[in-house]
C-alpha cells in the first residue's frame, strides 16, 4: 500500500561520507523526521533527492540494527555525481522505501547463498548483517562477492567481520587481478565449486549487473537449486517508485513496487530475454 | 513546501468518439490507481461530462470494431448521438435528462432504432484493419520472441509519433523548473516515451537498446502487459498511431504478423454473423 513517505520529498542531512573506491562512496544519513534504519527494510530503496536536479533511486545499504540510515552510490551521472560532492552537514531529501524486501523467512532454517556483483553487494550488506548477528537461523551462510578489479571491492573493512563470523563463509573473486592480488581470478561463478553449497538445501539472493544475474541463474539451477528459492534484485530506471511513470517496467511487473526483489519464477518469462 | 494545483473549471467533451470515451476509461484505470490518484486528473474528470457521437463512418484507420469499443459507445457517456438523415437519436444516461432541457424531444420508432442499428453495422463492415482480441494478451505473450518485430522495427524510427498520439500512453517524468532567482524549485511531472532511448536509460545500461525493443515494449504494453497491470487492454482501435507514423508501420499488422495470423476472414465472419 502506498504511503506518504513515499509521496513526499523528507529533507535529510549527512551524517558521515565514506570514500569505498574513487567513484564509490556511502552517504551515511539523519532523516529530519526522525526515522531510521529500522524504519527500512533490506532489500527495498530510497529515492534521493536534490533540489533542482532530480532524484536517484538507491537500495538502502544499512542493516535495521544500525543507528543510521546508508546508502552506497557510485558516481555515474547527473545526480551521482553531484551526490558524490556532499559533505557532512550537507542537505538532501529522500523519498521512501520503496519495493519488495529480501524474504529473509524464506532463507529461515535453509542455506543462505548470497551472491553479489559489484555494486550489488550494498543491497545486500544488510542481508549478512543479519545473517551474522542471528547464525541459528541458517544452516551456514555463503557469500560470494565479485567485481571487476581489485580497486572496487567496497566495505572492505567489514570483511574480516564477515570472514569470522559463525556458521559463515567469505569468497571474493575479481574479473581482473593487480600485482598484490593473491585471491580468485574469475567470475563470480567460478566461486561456486568451492563453495560447499548444498544446492537441495539452499536459498540464494543474487543482486549485479543483469549479465551477472543471468550467468549466476544460469549456474545455480544448474547445480540443482530449486528455481523458486532463486532470488533476484533487478534494477531499472525507477522514477516515481510507486507503479505510475512507467519507466521500469519488465513485462507486466514494475519493479519499483512488484520488486525490486523477485523470486525468478514470477521474472522468468522475461529474463534474462534481452531487450524487454 | 508542496502544493498541487487543483482545476475545479467544468468541461464538456462534445462530439468524442467511443474509441476516445473509451480511452477515457482507460485513463479512469491509470490515473485514479487507488491511493494513487492523479488529483489534478481526479478534479478534471469530475467536473467533465461526455457526449459522445457513434460513428456512422469508419475511416481508413479505425479497427474499434475489434478492440469491442465502438462504433457504437455502450456505456460511460453522459449523452449518446447516432446521426441519421435529417434527425439525431440520443441515448440519455441515467439522470442526465437536464442536459437536454429545451430540446425538442420525441421517442424514437422501431424503425428508426433499427436504422441505428443499420448505420452501425455498417460503419462495422466498412472497417479494413482487424485484430483478434480473443484472449490476445496471452496469445501476445506467447509471441514476444517472433522474428517479425525485428522486421516491423527495421521501419520503425523511434520518433515517438505513436506515443505522443495514443490516447493511453500514461507513461512520464518528473521535470524540475528551478527558479533561477529565488531558491525555489517547481516539480512538474510531464509525459514521457518509450520510444526515447533516455526512458529505460539507468546506471546499469539500457535494457531496450534496439529500436525493435522499444517498439515491442510499446506493443506489447498496450496488448499484453495492461492486462496483467490495469485489468483491461491499454488499445481502444482508434488507428491514430496508424495516421501519424512517417514510415507506415500499422499496428494492427504488427499485431497479426507477431502472431502469425490473418483475422481479417474471422472478423468478417462475426460481422455477417451479427447482420
Amino acid at each position: 500500500m502506498v504511503s506518504q513517505v513515499q509521496l513526499t520529498i523528507a529533507p535529510a542531512s549527512v551524517a558521515e561520507v565514506a570514500q569505498e573506491t574513487p567513484d564509490t562512496f556511502t552517504l551515511v544519513l539523519n532523516l529530519a523526521d526522525g526515522r531510521g534504519p529500522k524504519d527500512f527494510v533490506p532489500g527495498q530503496f530510497n529515492m534521493l533527492y536534490l533540489l533542482g536536479i532530480g532524484e536517484v533511486p538507491i537500495s538502502i545499504a544499512s542493516s535495521p540494527n544500525e543507528r543510521r540510515v546508508m546508502h552506497t552510490v557510485r558516481s555515474v551521472g547527473t545526480v551521482t555525481s553531484l551526490l558524490a560532492k556532499l559533505r557532512p552537514g550537507d542537505k538532501l531529501g529522500l523519498r521512501g522505501p520503496f519495493g519488495k524486501p529480501w524474504p529473509m523467512k524464506e532463507a529461515h532454517g535453509r542455506q543462505l547463498i548470497v551472491v553479489a556483483g559489484g555494486l550489488g553487494l550494498p543491497p545486500l550488506r544488510p542481508v549478512i548483517l543479519e545473517a551474522i548477528r542471528k547464525p541459528e537461523s541458517f544452516e551456514g551462510v555463503k557469500i560470494l562477492y565479485g567485481v571487476r578489479t581489485p580497486s572496487d571491492l567496497i566495505f572492505q573493512s567489514e570483511f574480516p567481520a564477515w570472514e569470522k563470523a559463525k556458521g559463515c563463509e567469505f569468497f571474493v573473486t575479481v574479473d581482473r587481478g593487480d600485482a598484490k592480488w593473491k585471491g580468485n581470478v574469475g567470475v563470480v561463478t567460478t566461486l561456486f565449486p568451492g563453495a560447499g553449497i548444498k544446492p537441495s538445501q539452499a536459498v540464494a539472493f543474487v543482486c549485479g549487473p543483469e549479465l551477472m544475474i543471468k550467468f549466476v541463474i544460469l549456474e545455480l539451477v544448474k547445480i540443482g537449486v530449486p528455481k523458486e528459492r532463486i532470488f533476484v534484485s533487478m534494477e531499472r530506471n525507477m522514477k516515481c517508485g510507486v507503479g505510475t511513470c512507467g519507466h521500469c517496467q519488465l513485462g507486466p511487473n514494475f519493479i519499483c513496487k512488484d520488486g525490486p526483489i523477485f523470486a525468478y519464477p514470477q521474472i522468468e518469462r522475461f529474463f534474462p530475454k534481452s531487450g524487454v | 513546501m508542496a502544493s498541487t494545483p487543483k482545476f475545479e473549471k467544468k468541461y464538456a467533451f462534445f462530439g468524442i468518439r467511443p474509441c476516445d470515451l473509451a480511452a477515457v476509461r482507460v485513463m479512469d484505470k491509470t490515473m485514479l490507481v487507488p491511493g494513487l490518484e492523479d488529483s489534478i486528473y481526479e478534479s478534471r474528470r469530475k467536473n467533465s461530462i461526455f457526449v459522445v457521437v457513434n460513428c456512422a463512418r469508419a475511416e481508413a484507420n479505425c479497427f474499434c470494431a475489434s478492440m469491442g469499443t465502438g462504433p457504437r459507445a455502450e456505456s460511460g457517456y453522459d449523452l449518446s448521438i447516432t446521426e441519421l438523415p435529417g434527425k439525431l437519436i440520443i441515448d440519455v444516461a441515467e439522470g442526465r435528462r437536464n442536459l437536454l432541457e429545451g430540446v425538442e424531444l420525441r421517442p424514437s420508432t422501431e424503425q428508426e432504432v433499427r436504422s441505428e442499428d443499420e448505420v452501425i453495422l455498417r460503419t462495422r463492415r466498412q472497417m479494413t484493419r482487424h485484430i483478434d482480441n480473443e484472449s490476445l494478451a496471452t496469445r501476445m505473450y506467447a509471441a514476444i520472441d517472433s522474428p517479425s518485430w525485428s522486421v516491423v522495427a527495421d521501419k520503425c524510427l523511434a520518433c515517438g509519433n505513436c506515443t505522443m498520439v495514443c490516447p493511453t500512453c500514461f507513461c512520464n517524468t518528473v521535470r524540475e523548473e528551478a527558479d533561477l532567482v529565488a531558491d525555489s524549485v517547481t516539480r512538474v511531472r510531464v509525459w514521457d516515451s518509450c520510444m526515447s532511448k533516455d526512458f529505460v536509460y539507468s546506471a546499469g545500461g539500457n535494457p531496450r537498446l534496439q529500436r525493435r525493443d522499444r517498439y515491442r515494449q510499446f506493443v506489447m504494453h498496450k496488448f499484453a502487459y495492461w492486462h496483467d497491470q490495469f485489468g483491461l487492454s491499454g488499445c481502444v482501435g482508434c488507428g491514430r498511431c496508424i495516421t501519424w507514423c512517417p514510415v507506415g508501420i500499422d499496428i494492427t499488422a504488427t499485431v497479426n504478423d507477431v502472431l502469425g495470423e490473418s483475422p481479417q476472414g474471422k472478423e468478417k465472419m462475426e460481422v455477417l454473423q451479427v447482420g
